[in-house]
């Protein structure tokens, strides 16, 4: 279970000038996530993605607690990260190796002592997720869809109990994101995504809105989604005098 | 194929196979390729050379097995390099010297895709942790050592995908002559990628120090 307590983050700013202001980029998070799904969805620089840094300690609130399964990301960092596999947007940046294969050997490293067992271990993680056919093909040669299933094989590999997916169908196209989203609903470990993709969020248990770092709406996905819809709608409005 | 695919076939990805060079330890490949490829740079005898660079074929076609495409390609700027180097020797007076450059330059490289190309990348990152681990007395880690050397590797096809990257951009808004306007949005992209790359590596606690705690405990299936 994931859990935000009093969480807040303010960051330190400079302008052109050098003038100094605070920033605040989350402020009086306080959530509580024992839901298997869970959608954060919210406008662009909302914190989206921080809130989900926050949780394997990619980003330390400066003020407030987040437990992931009851250990905090600043306090252990490395058991934070064991446990909370995180998934970027672009998994090129996240795929460091040249081939599928050579990447989960990889992330398994420090847990399968073997070379030969590694091997083992990740074609059949690979096979798993439908990938066997492109183990040795070169990352640079995938498609945005497989990359990402890649990088999902490549975070599985550890066994983490949580996954955290920061707006991970932005760059796919219909069907990766059907895949992906029907992989996620297979897994066993518990989901905190961000996305922008509404029918992605819509298929979770549970969303979240976030709106200027702070949380606007929270429940069952069909009326939170419906309420941000619409007040985004709004905002987009040229012409509020109508409204 | 991409850009990036195709500098990554003049690099030599690891073709998977079960050839006697693929199942050779990594220390004996490293000693060929010390023993074909660098030493005739020490030797400097032409003859010697010429003959290294025929061993480098002979074991890159039949013993590695490689595809000729990917085994001794080496394309065009390389060729002009090699020419330049030989015609400048010929015009010296001094023709020997120009094959042992050539000859060696180009046994070291087909030697060094040998070694790329039927090593795999968890095997060469063992390898060069072996090799470190008799620094670790002095603090270093060589899983450290071993995972920075192997992310320079095969961070080489990105930065080269970045200028062609560029250059496709600039030629696009008319400025393909300008070609000092490509560095600094080259070395932004780097940095750029070099910071998402330490986030990846953070995320997947690649760069944790090994120890007691759950990275040590064991696969439910492994």
């Amino acid at each position: 279970m994931i859990e935000f307590r009093q969480v807040g983050l303010t960051v330190d700013e400079y302008d052109i000038q050098g003038v100094h202001r605070q920033v605040t980029i989350l402020s009086g998070i306080d959530l509580r996530l024992p839901e298997r799904r869970v959608a954060v969805i919210g406008p662009n620089g909302a914190g989206k993605s921080t809130l989900l840094q926050m949780v394997n300690g990619l980003v330390a609130p400066t003020s407030g607690v987040v437990l992931a399964d009851g250990v905090d990301p600043v306090r252990d960092p490395r058991r934070a990260r064991s446990q909370a596999g995180y998934i970027f947007t672009d998994p090129r940046s996240q795929l460091v190796m040249s081939t599928p294969v050579a990447d989960i050997e990889l992330s398994l490293r420090s847990l399968v002592k073997k070379r030969a067992d590694r091997h083992r271990r990740a074609l059949e993680l690979l096979a798993e997720r439908g990938l066997a056919d492109i183990a040795a093909r070169s990352v640079h040669d995938l498609s945005g869809g497989e990359r990402q299933m890649v990088a999902l094989a490549s975070v599985l590999a550890v066994e983490p109990t949580i996954i955290l997916a920061d707006e991970p169908t932005t760059l796919l196209d219909l069907r990766n994101r059907e895949q992906l989203r029907r992989a996620f609903e297979t897994l066993d470990q518990q989901i905190l995504c961000s996305t922008h993709d509404l029918e992605l969020a819509a298929s979770m248990d549970r969303v979240i809105a976030v709106e200027g770092g702070r949380i606007v709406d929270d429940g069952e996905p069909g009326a939170v989604i419906q309420r941000y819809r619409d007040r985004m709608v709004r905002l987009a409005d040229p012409n509020p005098v109508h409204r | 194929m991409s850009g990036r695919g195709r500098v990554e076939d003049y690099l030599g990805v690891y073709v998977p196979g079960s050839t006697p060079a693929h199942r050779m330890p990594v220390g004996a490949k490293y000693l060929m390729l010390i023993v074909v490829g660098v030493l005739p740079f020490v030797l400097r005898i032409w003859w010697f050379s010429v003959l290294c660079l025929a061993v480098s074929v002979l074991i890159s076609l039949l013993v590695a097995r490689l595809p000729r495409r990917i085994a001794l390609r080496i394309g065009i700027p390389l060729w002009i390099m090699n020419g330049l180097i030989l015609a400048y020797h010929v015009v010296l007076g001094d023709w020997r010297r120009g094959v042992v450059y050539v000859a060696s330059l180009m046994a070291c490289l087909y030697m060094s895709r040998v070694l790329t190309c039927t090593t795999s990348a968890d095997a060469l990152m063992d390898a060069i942790a072996g090799f470190a681990r008799i620094f670790k007395p002095l603090g270093a880690s060589p899983e450290k050592f071993a995972l920075a050397v192997t992310l320079m590797w095969a961070t080489i096809p990105y930065l080269l995908g970045a200028v062609l990257s560029i250059q496709l951009t600039a030629k696009a808004r008319g400025l393909e002559r300008s070609s000092w306007r490509f560095v600094i949005p080259v070395m932004v992209g780097i940095v750029g990628h070099a910071l998402e790359v330490g986030d990846a590596l953070r995320a997947r606690g690649l760069g944790d120090e090994p120890g007691p705690g759950p990275e040590t405990r064991q696969l439910s299936e492994s």
